[in-house]
């Protein structure tokens, strides 16, 4: 890269100040000192890099007007680029500017040069200043510093290494004592100690407890042994206290007698007192049975004026019969009342019927179930048989009057009928004609005609006959009337019918006739009436014989009527005597007079029932009143009428004055009861009185009274002095204990008292050492609590605790800083290290040549000594030393080769423009010359700017060009 | 169905009373009495809640104290809260956890009998009676040893009795990975188990893992150090017909907290008057110990690494707070600043100081480096060792002091 155009708006001195810088790599700035050099080498480095708005406002123009400028850049691969960087546009940012009129920013113009401003001061920039840091440069460290010069171009490193190692030891030192970390561990160490020193004290807090465990039972065994050496204590003091008491009671007790008097206590005033109590009951005991006495007599009077047992049973049999017997004459009356009534309504209801019946009668007939049934079939029967008789008498005038008609009717046709000759002449005669007309014609004889008629006759005969038998057989009832009867009508039927069938065969055999026509016609009109009659006749023979079978059927029904007329006869005639009162009587009415007469039988049946029942009831009364009498007169009552009623008037008088009598009785013997009952319970009053009494004297062993009241005085003399004594003793077991008395004995003999007095002074003196004792255990134990106390509320090891991390916690933080430039110091130590294995050769190849060329091949080679971490020269007679020991003059040369051969090796590849101050390489003019070569040098490679005081220094340059600034500023030379 | 009783108590945990606190660093007397007395403070506290809103018991799910500190004012002390509990009627379930295992060495302190512990490693329950009547069964074990590493949410078996059913289990849910991994368990294995009520203790963050049925740590009582901050204290739970009720009641005697600013100043006289202004406002909050995060530009960057300057700055800030009721004790001021160099930009170089950046890309000796110290005979058993997150912060600190030497102008 190089600086083609610098155009300074403002910036220090300078103010709208150009330069051209197209032509040449190696400008040259001349000017003397203030002249501005050092401003313009300060504006490429903020048109470069910019600057911070304070540093810009430092480089205000005193003129006024704009800080800042433009430079142009012609970069590497050729192209051209205009970095513009005003102090109020864009907060002091840089615009690029490119000839096709692109823009770009600041990361653009950085991103170009690849490095900050540092570094590229560090290695591009040479100003006379860094000379003369490096002479402030102790002479021992200079070896050192130079070789930080070859490592980074600059003394920083050196500096800050040593300012870290200053920091680091002023705080910690591994085996030092002074600095603030290792007083800090010590304190530390000692509040551990301190604490370690607590933990065991508190470790004996268990130990405490046990031992106050301890101290605690043993002080309540010394409170055990001082409370039973009390109350030993207490007892004597007591025992001795009495003294004079046990000696009085063990005074009394020996003159008391060996025998005491046998006497119950308060024995006299008891006996009064129960005398006073039985007085009254005994009193009361009298009365008492004084009235029982009174009331025994009134008793035995009143059984005397009673009956005997046998009496008074009889007297209470027929009291208790009574009540019946009075019913009995109750319901006498009443039975009479309605026997009376039956009696009355019977002979009205039998005078009402008006038939032949007396009550007396009617009781003697029987009315039996059935013959409501008969009466009613004999009333029907006889109904019956009158309608039959009337219909078969119609009947037989009916068939009378059609016989008649039937003679009437045969006795004209038989007018009619022919002569037998005549007939059967005329038959002949007609058929003569006949089979004269018509040769032959048959004409019925005559003669048949004759049989026939003789056979009807006979027939009628025997049918007669039959009839008159068969009737007869009827009424006879007689069967073999009945038969010759039938046999006579058969034989009869059968003549008939032979002479019939005779006359037929007969008829065949007619002779022959000989009549005229008119002959004829009159035969034939006779033979034809004749015929017709004949015919008729023959019919009223069947009508004859049909009725006469008529007849006889109603003969027959005429017979059956007789017959039942008979039976009903018969039956009537029956009933009536049996029942005579029927005789006038239609038996059609029986029925209604049967229900009529029943229910009076009825009544008058159970009228008599009833008059029997009274006789019953009379008859016990009358067995009564026997009985009545009987008792009256043996009880002795009075009475003198029979009458049953009045007879029962004596009884009820007499019964009541037994029953008075009886209930007085019984009154009296309740009361008896009771009087004896009240002596008995008084008795039982009195019973322990007396019991009391009677123990009372025995006690005493005494039976009498008197003997009891002496022995009572002898008695209290003696019990006076006991109560002496027990009021002794008494007095002793209330000032002394139970134990006290019986285990030394007191009221068995007297103690001795000296022994006791001896004992009382041991005690005494045991008890003040036990008291001594529980004071010094009870310290301890006070001493114990005291020292737990402590522990449990001991807040030193607490906040010794508390303070060890407190202070760890400064110790940590002051670690940590300890720590960052630790790390700092071994991290600059580590980088070096790694700078000079990688770049500390080539580096020093080129300086060595370079040094060797500004000493004037005095020095032959720089070389880095590893062990020994510092630069070592070699000077051209082979020797070798450190690059220490070189002479200021010398120093600076190394220096000045150092920096530009660590520059040359580090912009091999970074082609920016070197901006060298000629006080750098302010040398004698020999080496001057070979100082301008070597930079001419570097301008093959980079443009460099010399900024120098010296104007003859570009004569021997071929590429530089000169630019004196004096002339610009006092020319006014703005372009 | 028998109507729910009214039942009321009070979850705690991890009362660690009487063991120290962490980063706290030396404080003036009254501040370091206070903070000392703090754990003590919030125990009393403890016991004044229980009596106020007349509980019928107290469940502390385990730690009640170090195993490493073996206070025995602390047990003194607890012993007198149970006392003063025993008193108001107030009955007590405890365990042991992993701080205060039953193995470990302690001193021979009787509780009075309101107190139930469940000393069985295995899950126990033990019944809680009121007016002849058992309306709570409460579950329990007891660590035995530092470390418990099985799943004990499997032995909790609910019993049959008709009353609520409590359990206490002090251990890590998995998900956690800031305490000790002990008695993990999953969430959904305490669901399973049917319980009304989970009293966990172990992990020091107050957390309402879910709320039906409640699963809680309550937290511990007192903070104890800067990764500990805000309110802390316990549960009061209200159980009964409408349900379950917990309520968060504060014990702390102090808190911790961390307060983050952002600021233009450029020197530390600006910085110390927007620190004391802007202390004025957070006063309210209560005794506190603060540490300040505070970031800013690149003229606050130029104010790193002025050790000395930042511990007088401390100093002036601290100057009068302990004549304070509401104390606030700033311990700590970290400061995030732009720095003026862009290290994307720096680490590309050739030149030395971009090789150091790729230098501190490889930090692996660190640990060596460190060891002069932190290693050393003396120092090592008062040290700990630096965390890797506290490492890595030490690296970039390291870092920016060796840019800002070096790129010093």
């Amino acid at each position: 890269m190089k600086i083609t155009y610098i155009h300074i708006y403002g910036f220090g001195k300078w103010q709208n100040f150009t330069l051209h810088l197209e032509k040449t790599n190696f400008p040259i700035m001349i000017g003397k000192n203030e002249a501005g050099k050092s401003t313009i080498q300060k504006f490429i480095l903020f048109v470069l890099f910019g600057l911070p708005p304070k540093q810009r406002e430092f480089y205000q123009p005193k003129t006024g007007g704009t800080v800042g400028g433009r430079m142009e850049l012609l970069l590497d691969h050729g192209e051209k680029m205009m970095v513009e960087r005003l102090h109020d546009r864009n907060n002091g940012a840089a615009v690029c500017l490119f000839p096709d009129g692109t823009v770009k920013d600041e990361s653009h113009l950085q991103a170009l040069l690849g490095m900050g401003r540092n570094t590229y001061e560090a290695i591009f920039s040479f100003e006379a200043a860094d000379l003369t840091d490096l002479h402030k440069i102790d002479q021992n460290d200079l070896g050192e510093t130079l070789l930080n010069i070859g490592l980074t171009g600059s003394t920083r490193i050196n500096e800050t290494e040593k300012t870290l190692v200053q920091q680091l030891s002023e705080r910690f030192r591994p085996q030092g004592k002074k600095p603030p970390i290792n007083q800090r561990l010590q304190e530390l160490d000692k509040i551990n100690e301190q604490l370690k020193e607590m933990e065991r004290e508190e470790a004996s807090y268990q130990q405490l407890n046990n031992e106050q465990q301890e101290t605690k039972g043993h002080l309540e065994l010394l409170r055990h042994q001082k409370e039973t050496i009390q109350e030993d204590l207490f007892r004597l003091q007591r025992l001795l206290q009495v003294k004079d008491v046990v000696l009085a009671y063990h005074q009394y007790a020996n003159s008391s007698t060996d025998n005491p008097i046998e006497f119950p206590v308060d024995g006299k005033e008891r006996l009064h007192a129960l005398k006073d109590q039985l007085l009254p009951l005994e009193s009361e005991q009298q009365l008492l049975l004084q009235r029982i006495q009174e009331n025994e007599q009134k008793l035995k009077k009143l059984h005397s004026a009673s009956l005997s047992q046998e009496l008074i049973e009889d007297m209470e049999q027929l009291s208790a019969a009574l009540p019946g017997i009075q019913d009995s004459i109750r319901k006498e009356e009443h039975l009479n009342d309605r026997i009376r009534e039956y009696e009355y309504n019977v002979g009205r209801e039998l005078t009402e019927l008006d038939i032949e019946l007396t009550q007396e009668a009617l009781a003697n007939y029987d009315f039996p179930f059935y013959l409501e049934e008969e009466w009613v079939q004999a009333a029907r029967q006889k109904e019956r048989l009158e309608g039959d008789e009337e219909r078969l008498k119609e009947q037989e005038r009916h068939l009378s009057a059609e016989e008649k008609h039937i003679e009437d009717r045969r006795a004209v046709w038989e007018g009619q009928l022919l002569e037998e000759r005549s007939y059967h002449h005329c038959i002949a005669d007609l058929e003569a004609f006949e089979q004269k007309q018509r040769r032959g014609g048959e004409n019925e004889g005559p003669s048949s005609d004759k049989r026939q008629r003789q056979a009807k006759q006979t027939f009628g005969l025997t049918v007669g006959l039959a009839v008159i038998g068969l009737i007869a057989a009827w009424l006879l009832s007689s069967l073999p009337v009945a038969m010759f009867a039938l046999l006579m009508l058969i034989g009869g039927y059968y003549i008939y019918r032979q002479s019939t069938s005779l006359g037929a065969e007969l008829s065949q055999d007619s002779g022959v006739s000989n009549l005229s026509e008119e002959e004829y016609h009159l035969n034939r009109q006779k033979l034809d009436q004749h015929e017709k009659a004949s015919y008729e006749l023959e019919h009223l023979q069947e009508q004859w014989q049909r009725s006469s079978v008529e007849r006889m059927k109603l003969e027959e029904q005429k017979q059956s009527l007789r017959s039942r007329r008979e039976r009903l006869n018969q039956l009537i005639e029956e009933q009536r005597k049996q029942y005579p009162f029927l005789l006038e009587i239609s038996p059609v009415h029986w029925v209604r007079l049967y229900h009529a007469v029943k229910p009076l039988q009825e009544q008058y049946r159970q009228a008599l029932e009833l008059k029997q029942e009274v006789a019953s009831l009379e008859n016990e009364q009358k067995k009564y009143t026997v009985q009545l009498e009987t008792f009256l007169t043996n009880a002795g009552w009075e009475w003198n009428d029979n009458q049953l009623s009045a007879l029962i008037g004596y009884f009820h008088e007499g019964e009541k004055v037994i029953q008075e009598i009886d209930r007085d009785r019984v009154r009296l013997e309740t009361d008896i009861e009771d009087l004896r009952e009240k002596k008995k319970q008084l008795e039982i009053r009195m019973l322990p009185f007396k019991r009391e009494k009677n123990s009372l004297l025995e006690a005493a062993g005494s039976d009498k009274e008197q003997a009891f009241l002496q022995i009572a005085e002898a008695a209290e003399a003696e019990r006076k002095r006991r109560d002496k004594r027990e009021d002794l003793r008494r007095q002793l077991t209330t000032i002394l204990k139970k134990d006290d008395i019986e285990d030394y004995q007191v009221l068995e003999k007297v103690p001795d008292y000296q022994l006791l007095e001896q004992q009382l002074t041991e005690l005494q003196e045991k008890i003040q050492q036990v008291e001594v004792e529980r004071d010094s255990r009870r310290q301890e134990l006070a001493d114990l609590h005291n020292k737990l106390s402590k522990l449990e509320h001991a807040a030193t090891f607490s906040e010794q605790r508390h303070q060890l991390q407190a202070k760890r916690d400064e110790l940590q933080a002051e670690a940590r800083e300890w720590a960052v430039l630790q790390t700092a110091y071994k991290m600059l130590l580590q980088t070096k290290e790694v700078y000079q294995h990688t770049y500390l050769p080539d580096v020093l190849d080129r300086a060595s040549d370079w040094f060797s060329r500004l000493t004037g091949d005095a020095h032959h080679r720089v070389y880095f000594h590893p062990e020994r971490g510092d630069l070592q020269i070699e000077s051209s007679d082979g020797f070798r030393f450190s690059a220490s020991e070189l002479s200021r003059g010398t120093a600076d040369q190394l220096y000045v080769a150092l920096r530009l051969s660590l520059s040359a090796v580090l912009s091999r590849e970074d082609r920016l423009p070197f901006l060298i101050d000629d006080a750098f390489v302010h040398f004698d003019p020999t080496r001057t010359g070979v100082m301008m070569d070597i930079i001419e040098e570097l301008t093959v490679s980079h443009q460099v700017f010399l900024f120098t005081t010296r104007g003859d220094l570009a004569d021997k340059m071929s590429g530089a060009v000169t630019i004196k600034l004096s002339d610009r500023i006092a020319g006014g030379l703005a372009n | 169905m028998k109507t729910k009783p009214y039942l009321k108590f009070i979850h705690c945990a991890d009362l660690h009373i009487d063991s120290p606190f962490k980063g706290v660093g030396e404080l003036p007397p009254p501040l370091n009495k206070h903070v000392r007395e703090s754990t003590f403070f919030a125990l009393d506290r403890l016991v004044d809640q229980a009596v106020t809103h007349k509980v019928d018991f107290i469940l502390m799910a385990g730690d009640l104290f170090d195993e490493e500190i073996r206070s025995l004012r602390a047990q003194i002390k607890l012993r007198d809260a149970f006392r003063k509990l025993k008193d108001n009627g107030i009955k007590v379930y405890t365990s042991h956890g992993n701080h205060d295992y039953l193995s470990a060495d302690f001193h021979p302190v009787t509780y009075p009998d309101n107190v139930h512990v469940f000393q069985e490693e295995q899950v126990t329950h033990e019944a809680f009676s009121k007016n002849g009547e058992t309306q709570a069964i409460i579950y329990g074990f007891s660590y035995h040893n530092r470390a418990v590493t099985e799943r004990k949410a499997a032995e909790y078996i609910r019993t049959d009795d008709h009353a609520y059913h409590i359990a206490m289990l002090h251990g890590s849910i998995e998900t956690n990975t800031e305490h000790d991994v002990y008695a993990p368990f999953r969430l959904r294995e305490l669901q399973e188990k049917m319980m009304d009520y989970w009293a966990l203790g172990h992990i020091h963050k107050r957390t309402v893992l879910t709320e039906n049925p409640p699963i809680i740590y309550p937290g511990n009582i007192q903070g104890r150090s800067i990764r500990e901050p805000g309110e802390k204290g316990c549960y009061l739970v209200e159980m009964g017909e409408t349900g379950t009720n917990c309520s968060f009641l504060p014990l702390q005697a102090f808190q911790f907290e961390t307060f983050h600013l952002s600021t233009k100043a450029e020197n530390f006289d600006e910085l110390e008057q927007m620190i004391t202004t802007k202390k004025e406002e957070w006063r309210n909050t209560g005794p506190a110990i603060i540490h300040l995060h505070i970031t800013g530009g690149e003229g606050l960057a130029t104010l790193r690494h002025h050790n000395q300057e930042m511990e007088e700055l401390l100093d002036v800030i601290n100057e009068q707070e302990q004549s304070e009721e509401q104390w606030l004790w700033v311990r700590k001021i970290d400061i995030e600043a732009v720095s003026p160099w862009d290290e994307g930009q720096l680490i590309q170089e050739k030149h030395f100081v971009g090789e150091m950046l790729r230098q501190f890309q490889q930090s692996e000796r660190m640990d060596y480096w460190l060891k002069p110290l932190y290693r050393h005979r003396k120092a090592r058993k008062h040290l700990e060792v630096l965390r890797e997150e506290e490492k890595e912060k030490v690296l970039q600190e390291a870092k920016d002091l060796l840019l800002t030497e070096l790129l010093k102008r």
